[in-house]
């Protein structure tokens, strides 16, 4: 860098042999930017500062429908032999268009499986069943102003759901797709 | 030439001016010592810088090169920005630069031969080689500001060192 000048903005840093700029404010710096880029940003966040609000925070265990053989207790799912092709489920308000990122863990695995169907899914359908302990997480993408989250079950099925999560996540627009939840 | 006195602590300078010959010798004539020719653009300095040029003549006094001053005024609604080349030897010359349309001039910074003027309103002007001013109303070589590319942040009021 070779020249800066000072406001009570901030300072602005040019290196006009590279053709490369800085602004540092008393909270931020830019990081060195080609000429022609107006703001490459750095925010003074973490990762708890980009998220939404847990959609499931609002849910109360009275706002389930269960299936047979499902019981909830602090949003948890405890499946005991509960019959195939079974739905339990309850429904969020969101925004049309809102991509949602459904987060749960499957624990104390015995029999059958679960999945997630998304009422007002754009895209429609279940997800793969789960048949195994685990974290798992499934984004959809909001049809409407609101959706039903169902989580069901494939065949005879005996495991725990717990630590679900439903967030509202920023549309991902990278090559790599894998939002961020 | 001009033989010269300030009156009081205004701008006003008397003088006997000689551009027309030894017939004016004792002619006083008032003049503005402010916006005439051969001084600085206005009484209200903001700030100034030194600096001495590659080609500067040396001064028979000192021995060392003569010095030129860059001064930030509130201008004459031309120009904000004098140039004074060479101070002191007979060759000393002041050069108003600076457009001053939408504001005076608040910081001014000599990089070796390269001049570095700030406007009120956050505009900077860069002439590369203050030795290659010889006129009035030199345009500066390159104009930045927080609409340019590259952009500056918020008004800049002043040159900083580095």
């Amino acid at each position: 860098m070779n020249k800066a000048f000072a406001s009570t903005t901030g300072l602005t840093l040019l290196d006009t042999n590279k053709n490369e700029s800085c602004f540092i404010t008393s909270s931020s710096n830019s990081g060195i930017m080609p000429f022609g880029v107006k703001l490459a940003a750095l925010a003074d966040t973490d990762t708890t500062d980009l998220v939404d609000t847990d959609l499931m925070d609002s849910v109360a265990d009275e706002d389930w429908t269960l299936a047979t053989g499902v019981l909830v207790s602090s949003n948890d799912l405890t499946f005991t032999a509960a019959p195939g092709a079974a739905d339990s489920y309850y429904s969020v308000s969101v925004n049309t268009g809102d991509v949602i990122a459904i987060t749960f863990t499957v624990e104390s695995y015995s029999a059958g499986g679960v999945g997630i169907y998304l009422s007002g899914d754009v895209d429609g359908g279940v997800t793969g069943y789960e048949t195994e302990n685990g974290t798992y997480t499934y984004y959809f993408v909001s049809a409407g102003a609101s959706v039903v989250v169902r989580f069901r079950t494939n065949g005879i099925t005996t495991l725990d759901v717990t630590n679900i999560s439903v967030k509202r996540a920023d549309a991902d627009r990278s090559v790599n797709g894998n939002h961020l939840p | 030439m001009v033989y010269q006195w300030r009156t009081g602590n205004g701008p006003v300078f008397h003088g006997y001016w000689l551009g027309s010959g030894l017939v004016d010798r004792n002619t006083d004539v008032d003049y503005d010592g402010i916006s005439s020719r051969g001084f600085i653009l206005s009484d209200t300095v903001n700030d100034i810088a030194l600096t001495a040029l590659d080609d500067a003549p040396i001064d028979p006094r000192t021995g060392l090169k003569a010095v030129t001053a860059a001064v930030a005024t509130n201008g004459d609604a031309t120009y904000s920005t004098s140039l004074i080349k060479n101070i002191g030897l007979p060759e000393e010359v002041v050069y108003d630069i600076a457009s001053d349309s939408t504001g005076t001039a608040v910081s001014v910074s000599f990089d070796g031969q390269e001049l570095t003027v700030v406007r009120s309103d956050g505009t900077v002007y860069v002439w590369h080689d203050v030795s290659q001013i010889n006129a009035d109303g030199v345009a500066p070589d390159l104009t930045y500001s927080a609409s340019s590319d590259p952009a500056l942040l918020g008004t800049v009021s002043k040159v900083v060192s580095l």
